[in-house]
């Protein structure tokens, strides 16, 4: 526990930065470069869009944000960011707890439904089991199957890749079957 | 890497029982409630 506050330079940048993370979460590196990426991955209303848009953003912010807004007051995002505020997780700023971020401009994308975050997630709340397991071996398949073929096995890519279309018919059947039903 | 194939086939076929076992449920469910459901209205 004392070794983060004893040698705190030491600690955060080599391996002893757990121990430091342990000591006080508010010195930890980990806390201060992470901490927005873990709130949104936990976040189980951000999963898409930090899959899409922030980790392959995360570490170019330097680059499209004028100044650092964690030192605006109040932390409003300028209109002309456009998506790229979210890479620092302005958007789930307007939440229950923290009501404080104003409304967005009307003629903004966000107001006029363009930009449809939570929308866009309705889709996985009606998977099933067996709609997440085909999906997951479907995906599965596809990597396995690129694979196959840049390590220059192009038969068996091609037998491995045939599965996909497959599992995909199968399910779009089961669908259909469950759908008969409920007539 | 192809000696792999048939390992990743016996697990991408056991994801595909497990989904089809659970649509089996899911059906035999829904039948169930079906039946229960036909049971339940009175006869004219």
């Amino acid at each position: 526990m004392g070794i983060g506050l004893w040698v705190p330079g030491i600690g955060k940048c080599c391996g002893l930065w757990p121990l430091v993370h342990a000591s006080h979460p508010s010195r930890s590196p980990f806390s201060v470069y992470a901490s927005p990426l873990v709130f949104r991955v936990c976040n189980p209303h951000s999963v898409l869009d930090t899959a899409l848009y922030t980790l392959p953003l995360h570490f170019c912010t330097f680059l499209v944000s004028p100044q650092s807004p964690r030192s605006r007051s109040p932390r409003t995002p300028p209109n002309d960011w456009g998506y790229l505020s979210h890479i620092w997780g302005l958007d789930t700023e307007r939440t229950p707890r923290n009501p404080r971020r104003p409304l967005p401009p009307f003629d903004s994308a966000e107001a006029r439904g363009t930009f449809k975050k939570h929308h866009r997630l309705k889709m996985f709340k009606k998977f099933t089991l067996t709609d997440r397991l085909l999906f997951i071996a479907v995906f599965l398949v596809i990597i396995f199957s690129k694979l196959l073929y840049l390590y220059d096995f192009k038969l068996e890519a091609i037998f491995v890749g045939l599965w996909a279309p497959s599992i995909l018919a199968f399910g779009i059947y089961l669908k259909a079957i469950e759908n008969s039903k409920d007539e | 890497m192809n000696e792999y194939v048939p390992h990743f086939a016996i697990f991408i076929f056991s994801l595909f029982g497990i989904a089809i076992f659970s649509a089996m449920q899911r059906l035999k469910k829904m039948n169930e409630e079906e039946r229960a459901n036909s049971n339940k209205k009175p006869k004219v």
